[in-house]
């Protein structure tokens, strides 16, 4: 029994370990970048002081903020659409009957199971041969086809753990299906469209190949931008940005956290409440 | 029957090949407490769903306040459902729960008030408005929702199911909580169950599904005691039923013939010629025996075992043909010893003549009483 | 209407309401629209340019052509298909072997702690896959920080030559495409009813026996979509090989990539994209035939 016992601490301790040996893996090019934010010299190699210059550069450098807005703009407009059909389809498609339904849901999946490349030049193939020129919307357009899917997937997922009677309630109660679908299906299925607004948030940030393929020569956007500087010898400008994306990123987890410690500590509280 | 608040009249419901609604008649009276009772996928649900609008019939007409509902949406229905699993919006709190109806109907606000807060002392909720659903018990939640569907006065009000998740306790405490609710209220209940104990306490007439086809509607004592078919006795209560051929149908008392031997039965309304195919239902608790033949009578059997169940003793009887009779007494007094044979009868009134459903198509029987011309 | 007997079996249309109807077009009509001039029309496209000629100057001939298919078959470019698929698999196997284990811890621990690793893992890559990646060239080079640090430590005397080298690009594919694999096998993990480990042990097979014979056939959904995860982005992902492996290393994607830039062949580019597509689809088959699911793929 001792022995066993011991055997299992052994194996705890070893997975610990593992885990922990991993995500220095993991981290460890986050810090070389945090740290060469701060380094006094351009060649991003050797460390040759402190200095807050890239920083200052960062907000006076108007390119570099041109450059966000556009890319803050494209993952906005994106995300917007694609939450709007990728939720829309997902609740329609769920009861919907038609001939090439099947179809449809399998398409959807598309995007994530063929590669970004092929995609992005099967997008601007299309652009191409009917003559339509490249612009911020094919950008958006391309952006949102990449993640239709991603929205689709969770809010589908939401859906089937609700219970469809409650739907039903609200039609027997009198409300028709639009008041239905604004006041019941929507806030029951809100955790998924946040999640998936999120995740397609997040991928068109970083998006670099379909933004790349369906841009014209003046549209640049950070992802573009930061690989290009990357093939001339990376300016720490850069490293400075993604520190501070990094940093805000961190705030919000530990905002999210508090307030997730929080919560649980209320309906421990209500709970207890209503038992009493 | 005073005027029918709903009806519905050669209702079929077909889900692609499969025939689940067969041609349902039935008639609910104002104020009615009406059960809808079978096995589970015996189409009740589907029968309540239809009244409600979720599904629309294949075929036939369903009336509200003599009016057809065909056209209607659910929302445009004066009839309200308690649904099985309760589902009572997870994102509000008790109240707006209950006044979402209202709201929808764009009742004035301080009416809403008025009218959720009163709804919610009925059902015993008082102080509970801002509470939020995921706080509640199965009991409380019940309550939430069947305030949520009276609060609008409905004409009818359906409950599918309602008390199948609460535990045992709770479910008869319920049962009594609703039968006095609908009398205070005089509101119809539609009641969906297949727990025939519920049904026989709650009901003022029951209908009884099985297969998609109505087997009875009628009061739980008739339903109880003149059983029309073999399966609503084979389903409410116990019985022993025995395949018969009528002999004789004279002065009140019908004598058949059975495998196991000669019985008789009491006379039904119209009469029957000899050699029709009948089965005869007797219920246990009226099963008598002795050690000498009975006139009229002359099933034998072999005394197998006796079960005691608490407050009655069921006696297990093997007759010549291998079938087991059961008998209930609820005395241990003058009980046979296994192994004896003995004679069984009945008092003639208690032995019911069932007309051989299996043999008389439900197509057939319908083309008897002039059915509708669209089948066959 | 009067049937006969033979139609009362017939199969029944179900019957809704025309304003059930109405509701069911509006809200298929948005993704029916987008799937169908997004991403099918595409697709088509595609396909139709793989068959067409290579015109001068970029340009691209309107005459059907099987001379892009048999291209690819030309060894330059075989080396390339071949080197593609040598490096995803050296990819996906350290990346299922270092993250399946991370999965099954992530799927021990209580749940708040999962949640928190899951974000932590995700985290790098959300702010800025390339940058970080970059840092790789910044770790790796001769006289970068794993060399400066090795070399101080008097492990090594000489810098290694790490950059520019396969094992540069596979590092950085690994870190790229680890945290999506890792998140399908822990959610297939989670799923497992820890009794049947017990009844396994309980019958008399150890931890090893367990693993091989329970729990690995019963977490093979997981694996299974976080290969597909890891494989199919891997040959498509040009900006790893471009980044850490210098030119020395060349994947299809990059050829692609080529086709589009430099190169300038729209129709040969099309035809590779379609290979690579075809393979991928055969092997998202394979993955649902044996019972995945392809909602697994996507979170």
């Amino acid at each position: 029994m001792e022995k066993k016992r011991g055997k299992k601490k052994a194996a705890s301790v070893i997975a610990k370990i593992y885990v922990i040996l991993l995500f220095i893996f993991i981290y460890a090019p986050v810090v070389v970048m945090i740290v060469f934010s701060f380094n006094d010299s351009r060649a991003n190699v050797v460390w040759s002081g402190f200095t807050l210059k890239y920083y200052k550069k960062l907000f006076v450098d108007s390119g570099i903020w041109e450059v966000f807005g556009t890319t803050l703009l494209i993952a906005v407009i994106s995300t917007l659409i694609g939450v709007f059909v990728g939720t829309t389809g997902a609740v329609g498609l769920r009861s919907a009957k038609f001939k090439g339904k099947k179809l449809i849901m399998n398409t959807i999946y598309f995007p994530i199971v063929i590669p970004e490349i092929v995609l992005a030049v099967a997008t601007l193939l299309v652009f191409n041969l009917s003559n339509v020129s490249l612009s911020i919307g094919t950008i958006i357009i391309g952006n949102t086809t990449l993640v239709l899917p991603y929205v689709y997937i969770t809010v589908k997922a939401r859906l089937a753990g609700m219970d469809p009677s409650i739907e039903e309630a609200s039609l027997d109660l009198g409300a028709d299906r639009l008041y239905t679908f604004l006041h019941v299906t929507l806030p029951a299925i809100m955790p998924g469209v946040m999640s998936g607004a999120f995740m397609a948030f997040s991928l068109v940030l970083d998006e670099l190949i379909v933004t790349s393929f369906l841009a014209n020569a003046e549209t640049t956007t950070l992802p573009m931008k930061v690989y290009s500087m990357i093939k001339k010898g990376i300016s720490p400008e850069i490293n400075a940005l993604t520190t501070l994306i990094f940093a805000f990123c961190m705030v919000c987890l530990l905002i999210y956290l508090i307030k997730w410690a929080f919560d649980v500590h209320k309906v421990k509280k209500a709970r207890a409440n209503a038992m009493l | 029957m005073s005027k029918p608040i709903v009806s519905l009249v050669n209702v079929e419901k077909w889900y692609g090949t499969n025939h689940v609604v067969k041609n349902m008649n039935i008639n609910i009276a104002e104020g009615e407490f009406l059960t809808l009772l079978g096995p589970s996928g015996c189409g009740k649900t589907t029968t309540l769903r239809m009244i409600s609008g979720f599904e629309l019939p294949t075929t036939g007409v369903i009336r509200v306040q003599g009016e057809s509902v065909e056209k209607k949406e659910p929302y445009q229905r004066d009839v309200n459902t308690v649904f099985q699993n309760y589902a009572l919006f997870p994102n509000m709190n008790v109240f707006d729960n209950v006044a979402y109806g209202l709201k929808v109907k764009k009742v004035p606000k301080e009416e809403i008030k008025e009218r959720v807060l009163k709804i919610l002392k009925l059902v015993q909720l008082e102080g509970f408005e801002k509470r939020r659903i995921n706080q509640m018990s199965g009991g409380q939640k019940q309550r939430v929702a069947i305030a949520r569907a009276l609060v609008n006065r409905p004409k009818v009000l359906l409950l599918d199911e309602p008390l199948g998740a609460l535990d045992l306790k709770l479910r008869k405490q319920m049962q009594i909580e609703l039968k006095r609710l609908q009398r205070k209220l005089g509101i119809t209940f539609v009641y969906v169950t297949h727990d025939q104990e519920e049904a026989l306490t709650m009901s003022d007439r029951i209908a009884i599904i099985n297969q998609g086809i109505l087997e009875q509607i009628d009061t739980a004592y008739n339903i109880y005691e003149h059983p029309k078919t073999t399966f609503v006795a084979g389903f409410i209560g116990e019985s022993d039923i025995f395949d018969a051929v009528v002999l004789e149908d004279k002065d009140g008392v019908v004598t058949v013939g059975t495998e196991v031997g000669k019985a008789r039965a009491v006379s039904g309304e119209e009469k029957l010629a000899p050699g029709t195919a009948v089965s005869i239902s007797v219920r246990p608790e009226n099963m008598l025996f002795s050690s000498e033949r009975v006139e009229g009578f002359h099933i034998k059997g072999v005394v197998k075992e006796h079960i005691y169940v608490g407050n009655l003793i069921k006696t297990i009887v093997v007759l010549n043909d291998g079938t087991e009779v059961k008998i209930n007494r609820f005395s241990v007094d003058d009980l046979p010893k296994e192994g004896d044979l003995i004679y069984l009868y009945w008092k003639v009134e208690k032995g019911i003549v069932l007309k051989e459903k299996s043999l008389v198509d439900t197509d057939s029987a319908r083309d008897i009483k002039g059915g509708r011309e669209d089948e066959e | 209407m009067k049937n006969n007997t033979a139609d009362s079996v017939k199969k029944h249309k179900e019957k809704r309401s025309a304003k059930a109807k109405i509701s069911s077009v509006v809200m298929c009509a948005p993704i029916t629209i987008w799937s169908v001039l997004f991403i099918l029309l595409p697709v088509a496209m595609l396909l139709f340019m793989s068959f067409m000629t290579k015109g001068p100057l970029g340009r691209v001939l309107y005459q059907f052509t099987f001379d892009n298919y048999a291209e690819i078959l030309k060894p330059v470019y075989l080396v390339v298909v071949k080197q593609s698929f040598i490096i995803a698999f050296w990819t996906t196997l350290l990346t299922i072997l270092l993250g399946y284990p991370l999965a099954a811890f992530i799927a021990r621990v209580k749940k708040k702690t999962s949640g928190v690793l899951t974000v932590l893992l995700m985290l790098p890559l959300w702010v800025s896959g390339l940058v970080i990646l970059y840092s790789f060239v910044v770790i790796l080079n001769s006289s970068g920080t794993l060399n400066s640090f090795l070399l101080a430590l008097g492990i090594i005397k000489e810098p290694l030559e790490l950059l520019y080298t396969n094992f540069a690009v596979i590092l950085g594919m690994v870190y790229m495409f680890l945290p999506f694999a890792v998140l399908p096998m822990y959610s297939s993990i989670e799923k497992l009813d820890p009794g049947l480990m017990e009844a396994s042990k309980d019958l008399g097979a150890g931890p090893v026996k367990t693993f091989f014979k329970v729990t690995l056939p019963l977490t093979s959904p997981g694996i299974f979509a976080a290969v597909i995860l890891t494989f199919i982005p891997c040959i498509g992902y040009y900006m790893v090989t471009d980044m850490l492996g210098g030119g020395t290393s060349m994947m299809v994607g990059n050829l692609i990539y080529r086709q589009y830039t430099i190169a300038r062949n729209w129709p040969f580019g099309a035809a590779l994209s379609i290979i690579l597509a075809m393979i991928i689809l055969l092997m998202v088959f394979i993955y649902t035939r044996f019972g995945g699911d392809l909602d697994d793929l996507g979170a």
